[in-house]
């Protein structure tokens, strides 16, 4: 199977004496080398990409060479610090810590020539798309040219590209070195002779050769995201059908689709090693007797009933397709598949098959006799034997250099979700307020009386409705001075745009590369590096436009009122009560803790007919804890308290409003008592800390409040030795105002989503 | 149930074949998580059968049957109970006489379904006449009581109480007016305790309409404006209740409620909600196989040489980058994701054509203005909408929907409200999300040139494209693998012999469609396809290893032979040399090929 292209590059350093100076205050051509080839290394690590890159050094001290030694005056002092390979962290740690100013000034053009040499040795056998040498120079040491024509059709023979950095050609030499119209690189000094007949010298080579030179400021600019991962595109071939009798053979390939990070595996803290750290899954009944995995069996649920299920059953009985399919159901006008119909992730792009030219005909005649009719396609979409079934649209998609269908999926009945929303019409004096509306169409619809308005509609009071042509204006000169379409036009006479997706990088991919890149330089550096400046001033409205369109802000600020409404506490108790994730799929929902297990305590025959208790279960978790660290045999406090601090959380996230936070607060307390009994504060403080956090984020401050008032604070210096909270300290620690209560609630989450895209 | 397609072609210009037009999407039950009492008359003359119709009793229990059976599937965490009255025998806690509870309120499932069906059974009615019998002595007040006692000490927390009455006496305390006052006064508690009572009328034996005047129209909860005198037929009441419905109710809920900022210091609030979502099969329950019951799953992250649990803080999470394993705790993770707070933040506006059609990586969400949290922000919300919609532009914005996640950023397409004929809202006003794709999402193609169809060939295709019209929607799609399961279930659940069976409604109906564009299909054919062409047979292609060999010469393979460098090369290139050079090779080892190019090349 063919890999994807990939690229032979050779990185050619002159780290001679010329290119570490500088003006005072400013960087050396060296450093600034160093800095493009790091971005250039980190791009290829984080793209995944399968390109090998060499390095070459010339001016250094040593000669390290295939070619030197043939004569003793060729060669010298140029070393192949690296052959050619993957690029991985050890190289850039070498080009950040060992590319240093050399002693001597190397010919360029000898390294050319050992480049050229390490292309044609290191890449035989092995398939390159494309190879490639990169001479970073400022191109002021002395040189020969006598080899200067083997070069030229050693790179012609090789298909070698030549690019150099260091030094722009487009400057004539006679009208004088121009300023660098970036601003960004050190103020230019007057050009040498040296460095104009080097110039001149290249700029042929680049010439013959079809290569491109970069200034250093250029380059930098060029290289400073991180760029996008490789993907390799994998074709889904099949027939597209139109009735029994005709075929088109076609393929598909992801034209669009989240690229989302790599996941990170976890790992031992202590040896960062896989293999010190294992998940288990446990399966138990409800008295805590454990059942053997291969006792295990799959069951749905059928509203009480819970139905077995085998995974044979399952097979035999679920929804079968013979095989792949890409067949027509029928065409659409392209307005009856709304916007907010795409389903999926992803957007295919359907060509016909590679060298198939009749089948590229026929489709080519339905994509423009789509595009001249604007009409859909709708097919039946089966990936393989047995996959499930889809129903998708095609729509004709033409470029001066291709067309093709694009192919995005559409829903099923069961995904639509009819809600319905007030109205917002100001006029409509047949609906004088959304909720008789509604009223009045669920009667329609349903043979029940409606739920009660406040749950499944937000009323909207008439006055609200109403839009002066005041208001309206201050709308329109936002919407002139936000414009995103620049008045300017690029070179093909297309309007220019801020925040086109080609150009826009995913911050939080951004910013997981630079935190590795970092880490995996310093691993003992506790910090994360700050955020690109780049990444967060493009996360922002451009500054142009915030400036041009700040009258207009304050002018809509006049025009309508609006006003930050108190928060009332009954909200934020509906709020927990009615988000706790009802419209989850039951995919992601955790069995619920069974609801009449909380309260009541004390030892039962039960309890003391069972063996020794390994887990603080849910049903009675302090008696499990006691009977846990009272165990003389075995010390289980941090495996027992560790467990009770989860149930802890678990039964005030899981409370219906407060009703188990009495049960949540005397384990609460008991595990605080013990810990410092026991001398182990500071678990129980680590935990506290966590815990007071979690209550805020998640909207149980009413159990803090409860804590405060029972004063559960850390354990402090005073009552155990063991630790060093100051009895102040753990004062302080129920005093602490937190504001975030103040910003607008965290709603509920879509958790399911998230749990779905994990998975 | 057999089902026929639910959409059709549309008539096309000139077109002879009679299609119906595609029917309006069946109005479905819609309900939240709910409690629910069906309440069935039970006198004698509700078991009266007129000729081949199945008694009015029967009815009422089939629909029960259909709407429970519905229940699990689009509710299954909603209650519901059955009380009989007018019985001759009863069971309730208050000892009202006449007023069975036969089943209380509960999480429906296989047992109530299938005590249902016992009914149904041939002797079922001789049975029912024994166990429960018939009398006309009950009070509708006691009747209603027992229902509202019913609702008040169920342990679970109801959200919604209904009450669906289904009775084919419009009169039951006829001249009797203190019952007939008690009944009120019950009714009127009943309505101020929130519970809703609905009627499902029946026609009288022998076909005498139902007067709602004569007692009903005081029981139950009428809207003001409908007309109280007449009531729709109830057949089509019935019908929506033994309508089944197998897919799952969402309740109307806010992905999140967040600030939209339009410039410094000016934000209103908007509510994001779910249009549309994949829909999964319920959720799958881990059980003991020899008990049935279900086990709880404790999942642990445990040190592999002292299996003791780890805290975790005793747990890093790392990536394999360029041969290096980056390790990082848990909160660092998460930080590397915050930018900012949750929000929408405006970064400008685009020409709603800049929005292309591949801009799509996720199903788009629906914004609508939130008045919770900044009052006065519909108004604003409205002039926004009212303007993007008139000047076609679409407002771009940066979205963090809640805390911790990374921004993404999103285009709002402006949707106008519309009404149908009845004047009744068919799309709500609001904003579509339509999530853009960043540069690292888009992936680059490269396609080779391919010819393009000529003019007559595209008007060709254009004629078929006419025949085969049809207005999409999607609710005539329902997805066979979840129809699938949810008839395994049940008939795993409730006994069956076998599911019952699914429509595949994604099908294509290949032989429609070539009875209406056969003929132009062919002469699509014709005009495209060359003479012999079989769609689908290509010339074989090269080998990428041939590819790779030709990049190696002869001389090149000599000199890698004499230095002993082959095994830098690959099998396939090595053995794509082989074959070009004649050489001949015993074995299959990398080794093997390596000897014999040695030996070819007459090197020790």
């Amino acid at each position: 199977m063919a890999g994807s292209p990939k690229e032979a590059m050779v990185l050619v350093v002159d780290v001679g004496p010329l290119m570490a100076q500088a003006p005072p205050g400013h960087v050396t051509p060296l450093e600034n080398a160093k800095d493009a080839i790091s971005m250039l290394l980190q791009r290829k690590m984080f793209s995944q990409s399968k390109d090998e890159v060499a390095l070459i050094l010339l001016g250094t001290q040593e000669t390290a060479n295939e070619l030197a030694g043939t004569d003793d005056e060729s060669y010298l002092n140029i070393t192949v610090a690296r052959p050619l390979g993957q690029p991985d962290f050890d190289l850039l740690e070498f080009v950040k810590n060992d590319i240093v100013p050399g002693p001597v000034s190397a010919d360029f053009v000898d390294a050319i020539v050992v480049a050229l040499d390490l292309v044609r040795n290191q890449t035989m056998g092995k398939k390159f798309e494309t190879k490639r040498i990169v001479l970073f120079s400022n191109l002021a040491g002395e040189f020969t040219d006598d080899q200067l024509e083997g070069v030229i059709n050693g790179m012609k023979a090789l298909e070698c590209e030549f690019n150099l950095i260091g030094l722009s050609l487009d400057d004539d030499d006679e009208n004088g070195d121009m300023p660098d119209q970036n601003g960004a690189g050190p103020p230019r000094k007057e050009r040498t002779p040296q460095q104009r007949a080097g110039a001149a010298l290249i700029r042929h080579v680049i010439v013959e050769v079809d290569g491109v030179a970069y200034s250093e400021s250029e380059a930098l600019q060029m290289l400073s995201f991180f760029q996008k991962r490789n993907v390799r595109a994998a074709p889904w071939k099949v027939m597209l059908e139109v009735g029994t009798n005709l075929k088109i053979p076609v393929r598909g390939f992801i034209r669009v689709k989240e690229c989302k990070p790599n996941s990170f595996k976890k790992v031992h803290a202590r040896t960062l090693s896989k293999d010190d750290i294992h998940t288990t899954h446990e399966h138990r009944l409800n008295d805590d007797e454990e059942t053997p995995v291969e006792s295990t069996i799959d069951g749905y649920r059928y509203g009480n009933t819970i139905v077995p299920f085998s995974t044979d059953d399952e097979s035999q009985m679920k929804f079968k397709t013979d095989a792949k399919c890409f067949d027509v159901l029928g065409f659409t006008r392209a307005d009856n598949v709304k916007r907010q119909y795409y389903m999926g992730d992803s957007v295919r792009c359907f060509v016909a098959e590679e060298g198939d030219e009749p089948a590229a005909v026929a489709l080519s005649a339905f994509i423009h006799a789509l595009y001249e009719t604007n009409m859909v396609a709708i097919v039946r979409y089966v990936y393989n034997k047995n996959s499930a079934p889809k129903v998708a649209f095609l729509s004709p998609h033409i470029k001066p250099n291709y067309e093709c269908l694009l192919c995005i999926m559409l829903p099923f009945m069961e995904d639509m979700r009819k809600y319905t929303f007030s109205s917002l019409h100001p006029n409509n004096k047949n609906q004088p307020s959304g909720t008789i509306l509604l009223i009045l169409q669920d009667k329609i619809r349903s043979p029940h009386p409606p739920m009660t308005p406040h749950q499944n509609v937000i009323c909207i009071s008439h006055e609200l409705q109403c839009v002066s042509d005041d208001q309206l204006s201050a709308v329109d000169d936002l919407i002139d001075n936000m414009n995103l379409v620049m008045p300017d036009k690029d070179e093909d006479g297309k309007q220019q745009q801020y925040l086109k997706p080609k150009l826009t990088f995913n911050p939080h991919l951004q910013r997981l590369y630079q935190c590795l890149s970092a880490r995996a330089l310093n691993p003992d550096d506790p910090q994360l590096p700050p955020p690109n400046q780049t990444i967060l001033n493009y996360l922002q409205p451009h500054q142009d436009l915030l400036t041009q369109a700040q009258p207009c802000v304050d002018k809509i600020k006049a025009a309508f009122p609006l006003e930050v409404v108190t928060k009332k506490k009954e909200e934020t108790t509906a709020q927990n009560i009615f988000g706790g994730g009802d419209d989850a799929e039951p995919a992601a929902k955790k069995p619920r803790l069974d609801a009449d297990a909380g309260g009541d305590g004390g030892l039962t025959m039960a309890g003391l007919a069972q063996g020794p208790v390994t887990e603080v279960g849910s049903v009675r978790p302090l008696e499990d804890f006691r009977a846990m660290i009272g165990r003389k045999d075995d010390d289980k406090f941090m495996e027992a308290s560790a467990q009770l601090q989860k149930r802890i959380e678990e039964i005030v996230m899981e409370s219906f409003g407060d009703q188990f936070y009495g049960k949540a607060m005397e384990c609460l307390q008991a595990l605080r008592k013990e810990s410092a009994k026991l001398g182990e504060p500071d678990q129980f403080n680590t935990f506290l800390r966590g815990f007071k956090e979690t209550l805020f984020n998640k909207g149980r401050k009413d159990f803090w409040d409860r804590m405060v008032r029972e004063k559960v604070t850390l354990i402090s210096s005073e009552e155990s030795s063991e630790t060093s909270v100051s009895k102040e300290e753990a004062g302080k620690f129920l005093e602490m105002a937190e504001q975030k209560t103040e910003e607008p609630e965290e709603m509920e989450e879509a958790e399911a989503e998230d749990l779905l895209a994990m998975m | 149930m057999a089902a026929a397609p639910q959409w059709s072609y549309e008539r096309a210009w000139g077109d002879d074949e009679e299609e119906g037009e595609q029917e309006e999407a069946q109005p479905r039950w819609s309900s939240l998580r709910d409690s629910l009492i069906f309440l069935i008359d039970c006198s004698a003359s509700m078991f009266q059968e007129e000729g081949e119709e199945d008694s009015a009793f029967h009815k009422c229990v089939k629909c029960v049957h259909s709407a429970m059976r519905n229940k699990i599937i689009s509710n299954d965490r909603d209650l519901v109970g059955v009380v009989f009255f007018a019985t001759n025998k009863h069971k309730n806690q208050s000892d009202f006489k006449h007023v069975y509870i036969f089943q209380d309120l509960d999480v429906p499932g296989a047992q109530m379904i299938l005590e249902l069906e016992e009914i149904f059974e041939e002797d079922g009615v001789e049975r029912f006449e024994e166990e429960f019998g018939h009398s006309t002595d009950f009070s509708m007040s006691e009747v209603l009581w027992n229902c509202s006692n019913m609702f008040s000490t169920c342990t679970q927390k109801l959200g919604h109480k209904r009450l669906l009455l289904f009775t084919n006496n419009d009169d039951p305390h006829a001249g009797n007016i203190n019952l007939q006052r008690q009944a009120k006064t019950k009714a009127k508690d009943l309505e101020g305790l929130g519970i809703n009572t609905e009627l499902l009328h029946m026609n009288k034996p022998g076909g005498e309409p139902f007067d709602i005047t004569k007692f009903y129209q005081d029981i139950i909860v009428i809207p003001e404006d409908e007309d109280v005198t007449c009531l729709p037929d109830p057949a089509a009441k019935f019908e929506e209740l033994l309508e089944r419905v197998r897919y799952k109710e969402h309740k109307k809920r806010t992905l999140a409620r967040v600030p939209l900022s339009l410039g410094e210091g000016l934000e209103f609030g908007v509510g994001i909600y779910t249009q549309v979502r994949e829909t999964y099969k319920g959720r799958k329950v881990k059980l003991d196989a020899r008990t049935n019951q279900e086990v709880r799953t404790i999942t642990k992250t445990v040190d592999s040489e002292t299996g003791k649990f780890l805290m975790p803080s005793d747990i890093k999470k790392v990536q394999t980058w360029g041969g290096r394993d980056i390790a990082f705790e848990n909160d660092e993770i998460v930080e590397m994701k915050v930018f900012d707070k949750p929000g929408l933040v405006l970064m400008g506006f685009k020409p709603r054509t800049s929005l292309k059609p591949y801009f799509h990586i996720r199903p788009a969400q629906f914004l609508f203005p939130d008045e919770s949290v900044i009052s006065g922000s519909t108004r604003l919300f409205s002039a926004l909408l009212q303007r993007c919609l008139a000047r076609d532009v679409v407002p771009i914005c940066r979205y963090i929907p809640r805390k911790n996640s990374p921004p993404k950023f999103v285009a709002l397409l402006p949707q106008k409200e519309e009404f149908d004929d009845n004047n009744m809202q068919s799309t709500p006003a609001g904003f579509h999300v339509v999530f853009l794709p960043f540069a690292d999402d888009l992936r680059k193609l490269n396609f080779e040139d391919t010819p393009r169809a000529k003019q007559d060939q595209v008007d060709k295709a254009k004629e078929i494209i006419n025949k085969l019209k049809f207005k999409y929607d999607p609710m005539s799609f329902e997805n066979p693998v979840i129809q699938q399961h949810y008839r395994n279930l049940e008939a795993l659940a409730l006994d069956r012999d076998a599911p019952e069976e699914v429509y595949d409604f994604t099908q294509p109906d290949k032989e429609r469609i070539d009875r209406r564009a056969g003929p132009l299909i062919d002469e699509f054919k014709d005009i495209v396809f060359p003479e012999g062409y079989t769609p689908g047979a290509k010339p074989k292609r090269k080998t990428a290893a041939a590819t790779a060999a030709e990049q190696v010469t002869e001389a090149d393979i000599k000199r890698m032979a004499q230095a002993g460098t082959l095994g830098k090369l690959t099998v396939p290139v090595l053995k794509e040399f082989c074959k070009q050079a004649g050489v001949k090779v015993s074995g299959n080892k990398k080794q093997d090929v390596i000897d014999a190019i040695t030996e070819h090349f007459q090197i020790e």
